[in-house]
């Protein structure tokens, strides 16, 4: 017999923890954090991508307003200023890109 | 974390285990035994439980014993040791970005350069087949086991969350050594600014290595190179579209002959770097082919120098001449090179890093 040592390391002891759902009917600004402004270097569907998601959460949250921010590198985390600009936003969508 | 990984194994029982509980990529690998796992700890001169950093992209955390236990499951002697903990320090450096380079689309990898001085103490290949780890135990080990640590405590799989649409072959190790005596030019860290006695290692995320061959060019240094910018500028490498930094590679021979012309490295860079540019129009098309000049088709990423209205515009692959990365290694043998395409604006920009004096 051997003894093995785990390759895996372990978790962080600091865990996210997600903010609480909001209600539905609370929710009348959302925040839209994309990976790319363009069609330049992705799909050429992306714009009506967004079109189309817009539609559909006004379709199921009724009248919303909508706040779009764009990643300056669409590989790396948003700025922390662009953060900031979402406070108070009811929830952001995050991820937007081809 | 739902697979129990028993404390105490018949030895013969890993290699199925192993498959079993997800903790290897495919390739076999030694058993993480607590005795060898010790003395690759006792080689750094560190802790157990010290921590390396947060891995991604799980962003579990590498301590000193975890990632020895890697080491040795891919074959790693103490002595490789300093390399591999250098080298994971370059990696987690913020603007290596090494969190997206590892789950991209793209298929870049963190390839591991070492030159100087350790080259020699660990034995390490330089020659002929330089990026299949030359017949090296250290070049696969070292290679290997950035590879398993980002497998197991990274947790990077395919497809969940690593999106790499086609691969690549150095994803299952990617480590070379520069040639130290066969090479007109000072090493790669050297030109980089940085003094290291021991030894040094640079990471550098790029793809998969694209050989070129100097034939046709009757051995003048602005052909052969011309050779080079050719492959640098190819449509569909990531520089072509968003510049970054690339790595070429020269055998020798090649190194030579271009040298005894009268080439140094920044003579090199900045040739490679001005003829590896390419019209605009010839880079971003319209479905007619035409050139993509329209507001919603312009490269944010692209300088202000370059005028995206204009299909004639000059467009380097690099950002500057000190973008690309040139060394030598390989067979002395031919005249091949090797072109190395980075991840364009992106990340896995090469973070070079002197080993330590002392041992950690």
């Amino acid at each position: 017999m051997i003894e093995i040592v785990d390759p895996r390391g372990h978790a962080p002891e600091v865990a996210f923890v997600s903010a609480p759902r909001a209600e539905r009917s609370a929710v009348g600004r959302i925040g839209l954090l994309c990976n790319e402004a363009s069609t330049a270097h992705g799909s050429m569907q992306f714009p009506r991508y967004l079109s189309i998601l817009r539609r559909a959460l006004r379709e199921r949250l009724g009248p919303v307003e909508f706040f779009a921010q764009t990643k300056p590198v669409l590989t790396r985390p948003a700025e922390p200023e662009q953060l900031d600009r979402f406070r108070g936003w009811h929830a952001v969508v995050n991820g937007l890109g081809k | 974390m739902g697979h129990h990984l028993p404390q105490h194994i018949d030895a013969g029982d890993w290699p199925e285990l192993s498959y079993a509980l997800g903790l290897t990529d495919g390739l076999p690998t030694f058993a993480p035994a607590r005795a060898l796992v010790d003395q690759l700890i006792e080689a750094t001169g560190s802790g157990a439980r010290d921590i390396v950093g947060a891995i991604p992209p799980a962003n579990r955390v590498a301590t000193v014993e975890a990632v020895a236990a890697n080491a040795a499951m891919a074959g790693c002697r103490p002595e490789y040791m300093t390399v591999v903990l250098t080298a994971l320090d370059a990696m987690l450096e913020p603007r290596f970005n090494l969190a997206g380079l590892v789950v991209t689309t793209h298929p870049a990898w963190p390839l591991v350069v070492v030159g100087g001085q350790v080259v020699d103490d660990l034995a390490m290949a330089t020659g002929e087949s330089l990026f299949s780890g030359g017949g090296a135990r250290a070049n696969t080990a070292i290679g290997r086991t950035i590879k398993l640590v980002i497998w197991n405590i990274g947790m990077a799989r395919p497809r969940q969350p690593v999106q790499e649409v086609m691969g690549h072959p150095g994803r299952f190790g990617y480590c070379i050594a520069e040639e130290r005596t066969a090479t007109p030019w000072s090493p790669l860290h050297e030109s980089r600014g940085v003094d290291a006695p021991n030894g040094a290692v640079t990471v550098f995320g790029c793809d998969a290595p694209q050989t070129v061959i100097a034939v046709g060019t009757a051995e003048r240094a602005e052909l052969m190179l011309d050779q080079i910018a050719d492959q640098m500028r190819a449509r569909g490498n990531s520089n072509t579209h968003t510049m970054g930094e690339t790595l070429v590679v020269m055998s020798p021979q090649w190194a030579r002959i271009v040298a005894a012309q009268g080439f140094t490295r920044a003579d090199v860079q900045a040739f490679l770097h001005e003829r590896s540019a390419r019209r605009l129009g010839d880079i971003r098309r319209l479905a007619d082919g035409s050139a993509a000049l329209r507001a919603q088709d312009r490269y944010p990423w692209w300088p202000d120098s370059i005028d995206q209205t204009d299909a004639d515009a000059s467009v380097p692959t690099t950002w500057g001449p000190s973008s690309i990365h040139v060394m030598v290694a390989g067979g002395d043998s031919l005249t091949y090179a090797a072109v190395c395409p980075g991840w364009g604006t992106y990340g896995g920009f090469a973070c070079t890093t002197a080993l330590p004096l002392a041992r950690r």
